[in-house]
């Protein structure tokens, strides 16, 4: 971590003087994931391509006024989020589909693809009854994948504050899940 | 960290950064109470397939886009500097009264050499026949009277020569597709474009500052109230106290054409007199266009960064037809170009071009933004309409 902070350090600093390349590999480094972030709070796959080519673009323009900042990746998520937010005021747009099941299939081995398509969609479904904060949190933690200290400066909140909220989330699901008989993710242990 | 003692829920361990990045995977610790263990897997399971992707293409093409949108905006800061210097400088200076000149004996002497529009190489004429010869594409070359020298820089060539000691006449001659930036020893600054020539003193007179120029060049002149500037052509004068402008009077050209930036230029030419001269005051942002044959002068506002904007190595084009265009860049790199569809040649564009790029380059951003197709048959650039797919 401490490694990539120093790759990222110097990316920053080619960058206020002007490297168009350092800002390629900025590009290149963040592309994926920014997309995959933007796409927790819309479903719109342009809009969210609008924004990262907004965030993009701007951090080149304003590089000189760039402040000095340990973290790009927190600067880049931060800043991704207010864009996508900002336009489209108002709630989260978790959309959950079983079509992006199909990616899974020839990906790695621990993917969902023992999961059933069906069994998806009711904890989806039960995930969009949450509060929305509970599903920011549970979605970038588990769609993006950011560890909770990240997800902790994204939401501006602390550390304890998102372990409680995806710990409420968590609790909420299972207890629906079985309130409901769904055994849906239970059902699946047969596959071990 | 794990605590066998109490039951762990789904919701202990999904909140548990160490059990979560545990290296084997979570059915790998062996005190989890297996129900709880495949819940909280499942869901992340689950939740991980919800990840939206952005597959390679559609990140190349973003990231295409983005710099498309970074380089026009290079482009746009770089003419607003270029332009807020021009309005600084913007000097009205007084026009004083003519000084008789010796310009037939001038223009006798610039007569003895004549520029080759296919010559491979920039070719500078020093006195007693000494020739600098410079192959490459650009170049600057600077006159000092502090060192007594003059300096060639080139990509590939730097090389100092000493300046003789009595005054003497230098002709620069700058084939198709090569330019020159030439600072003169009173360091007025003259961008030589290509197929041009220009004749200049190796160092001035004290009471006036004369040049001939065939073809078209930029003159940022210095400003000396007491020593006036004078840019013969064969069918009209120049003279200039300090100004920005640019003239062009190529041979096969039916016009001279004379755009003032700022300060300000008097014309001098034939028009329709029997005896004697017209004079014209030209003011900034204006093109004045000359046609020796029948001696129609006219004067029109013009964006001055149309006839200047070369110098800076891009070319700024405003409802240009394809067929202009084309005609320009083929001047510019030496290169013949045919566009096949008479109708697609007389479509106009707007835009700039960075002339940093070859020819070829330059083909391609436009084939980007219109629809056109560009191949290559030996030394020809044929330009199509794209085929409908």
């Amino acid at each position: 971590m401490r490694k990539e902070i120093n790759a990222d350090y110097l990316l920053w600093e080619r960058l206020k003087k002007g490297d168009t390349s350092a800002f390629n590999e900025l590009y290149g480094k963040y592309a994926d994931i920014l997309f995959s972030f933007g796409m927790v709070y819309s479903g719109d796959k342009e809009y969210v391509k609008d924004c990262i080519h907004d965030l993009f673009f701007e951090l080149f323009k304003y590089r000189k006024n760039l402040s000095e900042t340990n973290s790009i990746r927190n600067y880049l998520f931060k800043s991704l989020k207010r864009k996508v937010r900002s336009k489209q005021k108002g709630r989260l747009q978790l959309i959950y589909t079983a079509e992006s099941l199909e990616w899974n299939d020839s990906g790695e081995g621990d993917g969902g693809e023992d999961l059933l398509q069906d069994d998806i969609q009711k904890l989806a479904k039960a995930i969009q009854q949450l509060p929305e904060r509970q599903q920011e949190a549970l979605n970038l933690r588990f769609i993006v994948e950011l560890p909770y200290s990240e997800v902790a400066s994204i939401m501006d909140i602390s550390l304890e504050s998102v372990r409680t909220l995806v710990y409420r989330s968590v609790k909420t699901l299972r207890e629906d899940l079985k309130d409901n008989q769904i055994t849906v993710l239970f059902y699946v242990m047969r596959s071990y | 960290m794990t605590n066998k003692t109490s039951k762990k829920r789904a919701e202990d361990i999904l909140i548990d950064d160490d059990l979560l990045s545990h290296p084997k995977g979570l059915q790998a610790i062996p005190e989890l109470d297996e129900a709880e263990l495949l819940f909280a897997n499942n869901i992340r399971k689950a939740l991980k397939t919800q990840r939206k992707r952005i597959d390679e293409r559609e990140q190349n093409e973003l990231q295409d886009r983005l710099n498309r949108s970074i380089r026009q905006h290079q482009k746009r800061r770089r003419i607003g500097q270029i332009s807020s210097i021009a309005a600084i400088l913007l000097i009205a200076l007084a026009v004083v009264s003519l000084v008789e000149t010796n310009r037939s004996e001038f223009l006798r002497f610039a007569s003895n050499f004549s520029v080759d529009p296919q010559a491979g190489q920039t070719k500078l004429i020093l006195e007693k026949g000494n020739d600098l010869k410079i192959t490459d594409k650009e170049a600057s070359i600077k006159y000092s009277s502090i060192t007594n020298s003059i300096e060639v820089n080139s990509i590939q060539q730097n090389t100092k020569t000493t300046l003789a000691a009595e005054m003497n006449l230098h002709t620069l001659l700058v084939p198709f597709g090569k330019r020159t930036k030439i600072t003169l020893s009173d360091s007025s600054i003259v961008w030589v474009n290509s197929g041009s020539k220009l004749v200049y003193p190796s160092r001035f007179d004290d009471n006036k500052r004369e040049v001939y120029l065939e073809g078209a060049a930029i003159f940022d002149v210095s400003h000396r109230a007491d020593q006036p500037f004078y840019v013969y052509t064969d069918d009209l004068d120049v003279r200039v106290l300090g100004t920005m402008f640019a003239v062009s009077a190529y041979p096969d050209d039916e016009t001279v054409n004379t755009v003032l930036e700022r300060g300000k230029v008097e014309l001098k030419y034939k028009g329709t007199r029997l005896i004697g001269y017209e004079k014209d005051i030209l003011t900034p942002g204006t093109k004045a266009s000359y046609s020796p044959e029948d001696g129609a002068m006219n004067h029109s506002q013009v964006n001055t960064r149309n006839y200047t904007s070369w110098k800076d190595g891009y070319v700024f084009l405003e409802k240009k037809t394809l067929g202009y265009i084309v005609k320009k860049i083929a001047r510019y790199y030496n290169v013949e170009i045919h566009v096949e569809d008479e109708q697609l040649a007389s479509e106009t564009f707007s835009g700039l071009l960075d002339l940093r790029n070859n020819a070829n380059q330059i083909l391609e951003i436009i084939s980007e933004v219109i629809n056109i197709d560009v191949e290559k048959d030996h030394d020809r650039i044929i330009i199509k309409r794209k085929q409908k797919q």
